[in-house]
Order: C-alpha cells, then structure tokens, then sequence
C-alpha cells in the first residue's frame, strides 16, 4: 500500500536522493535522445522525478535505478505522444528501409581507413546528428547501450521488448548510424567491387571540392 | 571459427554480453585475424570516442534547481501516498451496504497490477476503436465473460476503444479511455474461484497511478498517467452504476 509511515518517509526521501539524483544527467540525456527539443526534455525530466518520487516504492532496490528512471521517462513521453493509441512499433516496414540501406555495406570498412580520415574523428555535433537521424527505437537502443551503458536486460525491461529484438534494434541502429555519419562527414564508399570483396571507404573526393587533405 | 561467424558475435563480443566460453574464442580468432582485430580496436575506439562526446551533455543547472525545489515541495506537501476520499469510502461503504460488493477473491501470486501496466503501455493493439456503442457491440461478440463497462460515459471522460486478451492467464478487456487528453486504461477479469480477497487499493508503478479495486464479481485495475485526485475522482464512478 501507498502509505508511509512518518519515519519511513524521510529514509524514504534520503535513499531517492542517493539512488536516483545521480542520475538528472543520464535522465536529461536520454529525455533529449527522445524529444529532440530541449524545453521538452526539461519539462520530461521534471515530470520523470516527480512521478520517481512519488512511484519510489515500487524501485527494487539492488537494480539498475538509472533503468527504473528510463523507464518512467519512456512510459511518461509515450503517453503524452499518443493521442489515442500509441502507434505501433512499424518494426517490420522499418526493418525492410534499413535493410535497404545496408545493402552492400561492409563494417568492416568503417575502420580500414587511417584514424586522421575516419569517423573516429566525428565532431559531439556530427555524432549527435547521426543519432538523430536514426527511426526512435534504433535510437533509444542505441543511446542506452553505447552512452549509458545499460545491459541488453536492462535495455528490453525499459522498452518493454524480448532480449532478440534489442539486439537487433541495436545492430542496425549502429549500422546505420555509422553509415549516415561517414556521409555527413564525406567519408563514403564508392562502390562495392565485384565480388563484393571489398568495399572502399573513401570516395574519391575530386580534387576542386577540397576535401580532408587527401 | 570464420569472419563471418565472427561479425555475428562482434556486437556481443563488444557490449559484454558473451558467456566465457564463446568469449574465449572471439579472442583466439581476433589474435590470428588482423582483419577481425583492426575491426574490434576501431570500433571499440568510436564507441569510447561517441560515449565520451555524449556524456559531456550535461543537464542545465537551471533544470537540476527545478527538479530539487518541484521535490522539495512535493515533500513538504504530500499526504500519505493514497487516502481513500471520503466520497470513495462512503462509496465503497454504500456498495457493500446494496450486497453488490463481492468479497474479491485473487490468487495471490498473480499480480494484477503488473499485468495491467504491462498492457496499458502496450495498448498499441487495440481491436476496436470506436464510441461507447461500437465497443459493446464488439465485446457483446468477443468478450471472454459477462463484461460490463467499468467507467460510465460522462463530461470529460470517454470510451476510445477495447481489446480482449489475457492477462495472468485470464481471459481480461482492457479499456481505453480518455480523460480530457490523458489515456488510461481498465483490464478487467473475472474474479477466480476460491481466490483471496482483494481490497481495493492504490499503487504507483513505472510512473503510472494504478487503482485496483473489486466490482460486482469482477477485478477491475486502471492504469494511468493520472494525479491521485483524478484517479478517486473516477474510481467511485465505478460503484454508481
């Protein structure tokens, strides 16, 4: 039941700022990943604290807060979204355009190139662009495990989806991310050869457009 | 074990999520591959070239003084989490009085309110959106027991649509309605037989208010993202058919 007792309830409020204000940053973070507009993410992360505290109880101690805390963001964005039901998840329509664009594209070339010509060298701008441009489930997945570091557990409890489908929101979220970030840097494949052998990560950028000093 | 096996398993060789026996093995390969290896270094660079550029975004201070003064007098002014209102007591008391009250009997170890959270945030699949008239119409075919509809239609509060579908393993109707703007939903069961009593009552989980109260001879748990005023101010509405 909902009621504390007198006592309980200032333990209660200690422990909630020891357990889940370390985590505004992450918070905001992932309200901006979500939102994209920043006086949305302050006002999601207003409600999400708010909603934390007063939901404190049902926190399993021992678990990941940040999670519980994405959890609450997550629900708290989709319900003010919906105007009647929340759209459903295109996953398959989605998965038949990302294929589209992964076609040909080899991983492995992202990193053939010298570290100077590469996306290692990708600007907080540039990356944060790339993320963007991403479909909002790829995105999540994305931002949850490679900048908050949740594991896939945690990931699927948040966006309430089986273990399988995280892993491959998370596999072509990257993908793609990589791919829309080596082109926003001119970074880009030409073509794949015959064979499908090898794939060049440089375009051949012509010598009048400049370029990286190549 | 070959590249191509091994570009399976790169992202879980990466994010950790190996068992130490397969993990083992990605290594063995990587150290013989120089392929795989300058794969595994460069993305294992971006990855910590994009986690530290991210993690520099920081929240405003101005948000983080909100957040601290919106809890603070959260706290100040906080009652109790939930206190039943007078009006819902004397409701509940009136109810009991009539005999419609059923003493609710649930298994205890099906949590109603788990399964009913689970279900309002996916209430993507409704079966049938429509009025009041297109939902009975529907659920006078579909509905797994003699359902009746939890909330009745008034100022500000409508029925948008229902699905038929299992919760706990029971057959249940989730409904959907909408608060001027807010949704939530009712999943309704039948009460099982020889189960343990259900007292009404009010939780707060994954930032939803959640009322689970017993009606008639069924459960009914409405799940919102509703302030607790809201929540008394429609659970009542229940018991005044």
């Amino acid at each position: 039941m909902g009621l504390w007792p007198i006592g309980g309830r200032a333990r209660e409020a200690t422990r909630f700022d020891r357990e889940a204000m370390p985590h505004l940053d992450a918070a905001y973070r992932f309200a901006l990943s979500m939102t994209r507009d920043a006086a949305e993410a302050d006002d999601l992360v207003q409600e999400t604290f708010l909603k934390a505290l007063r939901s404190f109880e049902s926190f399993q101690e021992g678990t990941n807060c940040k999670a519980w805390l994405f959890r609450i963001l997550r629900n708290t964005w989709f319900n003010k979204l919906r105007n009647g039901a929340r759209e459903v998840d295109s996953d398959d329509a989605m998965e038949a355009i990302q294929d589209a664009a992964l076609a040909g594209w080899d991983d492995r070339a992202f990193y053939r190139a010298p570290d100077e010509a590469s996306i290692l060298r990708a600007t907080r701008d540039e990356l944060e662009s790339a993320l963007r441009s991403l479909p909002p489930d790829f995105r999540e997945a994305v931002v949850m495990s490679d900048v908050e570091g949740l594991t896939y557990k945690e990931i699927a409890d948040v966006m309430g989806t089986p273990i399988g489908t995280v892993m491959s929101r998370l596999y072509r979220g990257r993908r793609l991310m990589r791919r829309r970030l080596a082109k926003a840097m001119g970074i880009d494949e030409v073509e794949e050869e015959a064979g499908g052998e090898v794939v060049q990560l440089f375009a051949a950028r012509s010598k009048g457009e400049g370029g990286h000093g190549m | 074990m070959e590249c191509d096996v091994l570009s399976r398993y790169m992202d879980l060789y990466l994010d950790g999520e190996l068992a130490v026996q397969e993990r083992v093995e990605v290594e063995t390969h990587i150290r013989g591959c120089e392929g795989c290896r300058r794969f595994v270094t460069g993305e294992s660079r971006f990855r910590a070239v994009l986690r530290q550029q991210m993690l520099a975004v920081r929240a405003p201070g101005s948000l983080r003084d909100q957040v601290t003064e919106k809890l603070k007098g959260h706290r100040r002014s906080s009652t109790p989490a939930w206190r039943p209102s007078i009006a819902y007591a004397a409701a509940v008391a009136g109810v009991a009085i009539l005999g419609y009250l059923v003493i609710a009997t649930y298994p205890k170890a099906q949590d109603p309110v788990a399964g009913a959270v689970a279900a309002h945030v996916a209430s993507t699949g409704l079966e049938m959106s429509g009025d009041r008239d297109q939902v009975e119409t529907f659920l006078r075919l579909h509905a797994p027991f003699s359902y009746r509809l939890p909330v009745a239609d008034r100022e500000g509060i409508r029925l948008v649509g229902a699905r038929v579908t299992r919760l706990n393993g029971l057959p249940a109707v989730v409904y959907q309605y909408d608060a001027g703007g807010k949704m939530f939903s009712v999943a309704q069961y039948r009460i099982p037989e020889g189960a343990a009593e259900v007292q009404p009552r009010l939780d707060h989980q994954d930032g939803f208010t959640v009322a689970t109260y017993p009606d008639r001879g069924l459960i009914q748990t409405l799940v919102g993202d509703l302030p607790d005023g809201e929540v008394s101010r429609i659970v009542p509405a229940a018991w005044t058919y």
